[in-house]
């Protein structure tokens, strides 16, 4: 699976990494026990510093995404191992928290949110063309 | 003789010289990033044009005055060996000149017409290229290594065998024209050049297999293939190399410890074998290069581009970029691979041996 990364963009570049990264995991491009490549040579690749692509994986490691071994690399978890606790789904509601509120400040009704997500669900489960 | 080899190196240079614009990335042209959307701008095939007529008709100008001259001055061959080398040069500084031209004309155009201002930057990575990635594993490089090591050891149990003069420098035609008293260390500085050589080979393609698979961001697929293709053939030809040259340099080790190997031109067939397998890997390189470059039928449609470096590099040959993990980068114009000259582990890895290949030779030779 590809990734593609925008130095210009506001948004930092590990967290473009680590977005990216779920969101292939949630298309199944990346299925859980596929190895993602070394932190070296993944930063090599994308012309940037090791630390940015350590925090993006330590990222994702924290939110139980993936599990970093000494030898072996870094794993996509198993389904089972990342059953939703309680814990990440506070996490989930706090995120989306400024978002829907940007949302009621502009007008959008609880109809048309709740619509959004589910556009948004469905999308990520048609695979990506080419895949 | 002389004449020869330095014909087919000449011819082999131009023909290298003239291809140039060819081989390398068309979204690069004479060092200068072209987004893809205008990749098809009728000056820039112009301007290639031109550089292959120009370059092309002063070569083979140069060809024939090198061949009229070497005639003219032929007792001499200290004044003929000068003229050989001016000639070269000549005609590559013609060429450097003109690639330096295209150079600020296409980087003008760019400012000028604004290529590019309002495209997306952006840079791909393939997250499962690595685990298909071919290139050789560095253990290979170790065969070679452990020859120069058992050369050495080879060396030391036949030291009395040994002349007490012992060659260090050998002419075209392959006979030794220098030689140097027999000491301990010069019995051994010809296995120690070879161990550093390979040692540096050792580290080039362990640097390249360190270094970025870029891709093309509007021909994902397509470049990812050129890249792997490249990196394989590259760890291939390397490994080439250090084998032709580890060859080479036993035979010459071998045969200052047993002399009768020198008698008459035995030791010629060699020397040309060795530039037969060093021109033509080179050749197949070139080769494979061109018949793996992606190509652009027409202007491409899209919002991004790939990320324009042109900042990190100094006329559009020499790279130097502090960000960038990577060792080596391919080169912009010109065949294989150059060093990012900001980075240090580049200057630990191939200058080290480099130094250490300098010493040797500056003691013994």
């Amino acid at each position: 699976m590809f990734i593609q990364i925008e130095f210009q963009s506001d948004v930092p570049i590990y967290e473009q990494v680590t977005r990216q990264m779920i969101e292939g995991i949630a298309r199944g491009e990346m299925k859980p026990g596929d190895t993602l490549p070394s932190v070296r040579s993944l930063a090599a690749d994308l012309g940037v510093n090791m630390h940015t692509v350590n925090k993006s994986y330590h990222e994702l490691e924290a939110k139980g995404i993936i599990t970093i071994r000494p030898k072996s690399g870094a794993i996509i978890s198993s389904a089972e191992a990342r059953a939703l606790s309680p814990e990440q789904l506070r996490q989930i509601e706090k995120n989306l928290k400024p978002v829907v509120a940007e949302g009621m400040v502009l007008g959008a009704t609880a109809e048309q949110i709740e619509h959004m997500m589910k556009k948004v669900f469905a999308d990520l489960q048609i695979p990506a063309e080419g895949v | 003789m002389l004449l020869g080899v330095f014909i087919t190196i000449y011819i082999m240079t131009l023909a290298l010289q003239i291809v140039v614009p060819y081989i390398v990335r068309e979204t690069i042209v004479f060092g200068v990033t072209v987004p893809d959307q205008i990749i098809k701008h009728p000056i820039l095939a112009q301007l290639k044009k031109q550089y292959v007529r120009f370059v092309g008709g002063t070569g083979i100008v140069f060809l024939i005055i090198m061949i009229i001259s070497y005639n003219q001055f032929s007792p001499s061959e200290a004044i003929q060996s000068i003229v050989l080398l001016s000639c070269l040069f000549s005609m590559l500084t013609v060429s450097m000149a003109l690639y330096w031209i295209n150079h600020q004309k296409v980087s003008k155009l760019k400012k000028q017409e604004q290529w590019g201002a309002n495209i997306k930057q952006v840079r791909a990575v393939d997250l499962t290229a690595r685990s298909r990635d071919e290139m050789l594993p560095w253990s290979f490089f170790a065969v070679p290594l452990g020859i120069s090591v058992f050369l050495i050891i080879y060396t030391y149990l036949h030291y009395d065998l040994m002349p007490n003069d012992i060659a260090v420098h050998w002419g075209p035609s392959g006979e030794a024209d220098a030689w140097r008293n027999k000491t301990y260390f010069t019995a051994i500085s010809l296995p120690l050049v070879m161990l550093m050589m390979q040692c540096m080979m050792w580290g080039i393609t362990d640097s390249i297999k360190r270094s970025a698979i870029k891709l093309a961001v509007n021909r994902k697929e397509e470049s990812l293939e050129d890249q792997l293709k490249t990196r394989k053939y590259m760890s291939w030809q390397i490994l080439l190399i250090s084998s032709a040259l580890t060859a080479l340099l036993t035979i010459l080790q071998l045969s200052n410890i047993y002399p009768s190997m020198t008698v008459g031109y035995k030791l010629l067939p060699v020397f040309i074998l060795f530039l037969v397998v060093l021109l033509g890997s080179l050749l197949i390189y070139v080769v494979n290069k061109y018949k793996h470059k992606v190509r652009y039928e027409a202007n491409i449609d899209s919002q991004v581009m790939d990320v324009d470096e042109d900042r990190y590099w100094k006329g559009g040959l020499i790279y130097m970029n502090r960000q960038d993990p990577s060792v080596f980068v391919e080169k912009r114009f010109g065949v294989g691979w150059t060093m990012n000259l900001a980075n240090p582990r580049g200057y630990i890895v191939i200058g080290l041996p480099f130094l250490l290949l300098l010493l040797i030779s500056i003691f013994s030779l």
